[in-house]
């Protein structure tokens, strides 16, 4: 908690930095794309919040295992906080997805395998959240949504590849891989990696003050019930 | 076990249980599809494969909440908890008595309704050998939804969000399998993948389920 | 002072508005909510547990 309380203003204030940065940087300093034109541009919230949407999911899965294995209350309540950030971005990948969809294939919404299964990973924060919001006991409300997390990681896997199976897709494959020989340009390169580490960080400075409210919740519930028992 | 299993399938066909009730929806889902998309045959037969699979889904969800919800409200589950049987294998049982009543049922009436909704002669085979094979999983992931929401209020809800996403390999797969085999195409790969979803949650989920449930009766 | 200059975004000025909006919107969504709980549920524990320690207070005072 003090640790915590230190570290956050400045991690917040490197992200802020970085996420205003990149994109400033991304949507008044970049050329446009020959092909694409200035949708090109989307890039630099799309890709990190594609990122982050399926990483705070790792993250959860993390923190649940920590919480199962060794008891740990503070990783449950991490968890329980990562989850809504995780659907923010999830859907801002989505929205920010169909929005690029629509002048570049000419359509909102393709039944692509990424955007297929972006939308269920989108399904499966909400079940998450409202199972934590349906159970009254915070322990046992932990023990559920973890092993709900274990579960959904290896269905949303499974899913994963079957919509790959079902249907081939529209979408690139990923613009940034290093081996990769076609790459995206340097030009959008570096703001995009500026844009990446600043939702990153946004990530995890969101999550901090989450998990810290959730924390105090959770004091504050004990006090309430300590004092009924007495 | 036995007398467990027997005692769910009694249960499950008196009393005006799930059995009827399912069935009963699959067929009105499946009437209702025309209605919705129009009658026209070349169509009803491109869509009969993915409908069936979708009514049978449906119908297999609706049944779900009664997989613990009467043995949570009379206190038997508690008594299963504590008897020398374990969890795991009380999970494994309710899946059983849950497909029995309802998968089973469901992949024999599926040729008729198939025959409603123009299917090609070539994927009747398919359609019964694919829910046949794809609907235990059904109920294995069903019996963990009824585990996690056992003894909620509304649970019925909230089972639907968290088990209808875990549907979507099988619903892919199973789906794929007719429609494959109407067209004469090879339906081997998505039939194998389907069979494995299957056993896979048949190995994994009552392990899972019997922890869920060992928390919900703290 | 450097000129400002905003881009031209050709014919697709609407979708990446559109896109830098609604992200913005969302993000923005989130912090506030997020700081909003943050504050509530602080200010709801920092009140209690001085009524606490007011209340125990008291009861020493009475004891004494």
């Amino acid at each position: 908690m003090a640790l915590s309380g230190a570290v956050l203003p400045w991690i917040t204030g490197l992200a802020v930095v970085l996420v205003l940065g990149g994109l400033i940087w991304g949507f008044f300093f970049t050329p446009n794309d020959f092909r694409q034109g200035s949708t090109v541009k989307i890039i630099y919230i799309h890709v990190p919040a594609a990122i982050m949407g399926s990483g705070t999911w790792f993250m959860m899965l993390a923190a649940s295992l920590v919480w199962v294995i060794r008891r740990h209350h503070v990783s449950a309540l991490a968890a329980k906080a990562a989850a809504p950030v995780g659907m923010v971005f999830t859907l801002i990948g989505l929205f920010t997805g169909a929005v690029w969809g629509q002048p570049m294939w000419g359509t909102w919404w393709e039944w692509d395998p990424r955007l297929t299964a972006f939308l269920i990973l989108f399904l499966f924060y909400l079940g998450y959240m409202a199972l934590w919001a349906a159970v009254e006991n915070p322990d046992n409300a932990a023990d559920l949504t973890a092993v709900l997390c274990l579960v959904g990681t290896v269905f949303a896997v499974i899913s994963r590849y079957a919509i790959l199976f079902w249907n081939q897709g529209l979408h690139q494959g990923a613009s940034l891989s290093m081996d990769a020989e076609e790459n995206v340009a340097d030009v959008f390169a570096y703001p995009l990696w500026v844009c990446i580490i600043g939702f990153g960080l946004l990530f995890v400075c969101l999550v901090l003050l989450r998990t810290r409210t959730e924390i105090r919740a959770r004091r504050l519930g004990a006090l309430i019930a300590q004092e009924r028992m007495a | 076990m036995r007398g467990l299993l027997l005692r769910d399938l009694r249960l499950a066909v008196k009393a005006g249980g799930g059995f009827g009730l399912a069935l009963a929806f699959f067929l009105i889902v499946c009437v209702l599809v025309p209605f919705g998309i129009g009658p026209e045959t070349g169509l009803l037969r491109e869509v009969a494969g993915g409908v069936l699979w979708l009514g049978a889904l449906l119908a297999c969800l609706l049944s779900l909440d009664r997989i613990f919800a009467l043995d949570w409200e009379d206190g038997s589950l508690e008594l299963l908890a504590t008897s020398p049987l374990p969890l795991e294998m009380v999970a494994v049982t309710k899946s059983t008595a849950h497909w029995l009543t309802t998968g089973l049922p469901l992949a024999l009436v599926a040729p008729l309704l198939g025959l409603l909704l123009n299917l090609p002669s070539a994927g009747f085979i398919w359609l019964v050998a694919s829910l046949l094979i794809g609907t235990p999983a059904l109920s294995a992931i069903g019996t963990f939804g009824a585990a996690l929401t056992v003894g909620m209020r509304r649970g019925g809800l909230l089972m639907s969000l968290l088990v209808l996403p875990l549907y979507v390999p099988s619903l892919l797969f199973g789906a794929m399998v007719v429609s494959n085999g109407a067209d004469g195409a090879s339906v081997g790969t998505p039939l194998a993948l389907l069979a494995a979803i299957s056993l896979g949650s048949l190995a994994i989920l009552p392990f899972a389920s019997a922890a869920v449930l060992r928390v919900n009766l703290r | 002072m450097i000129p400002f200059i905003f881009p031209d975004l050709g014919p697709y000025k609407v979708e990446v508005l559109s896109a830098y909006a609604g992200t913005i919107l969302l993000l923005l969504a989130l912090v506030v909510a997020s700081i909003w709980q943050g504050r509530k549920t602080r200010a709801r524990l920092d009140d209690y547990e001085a009524r606490r320690a007011q209340k125990r207070d008291s009861d020493g005072d009475a004891g004494a």
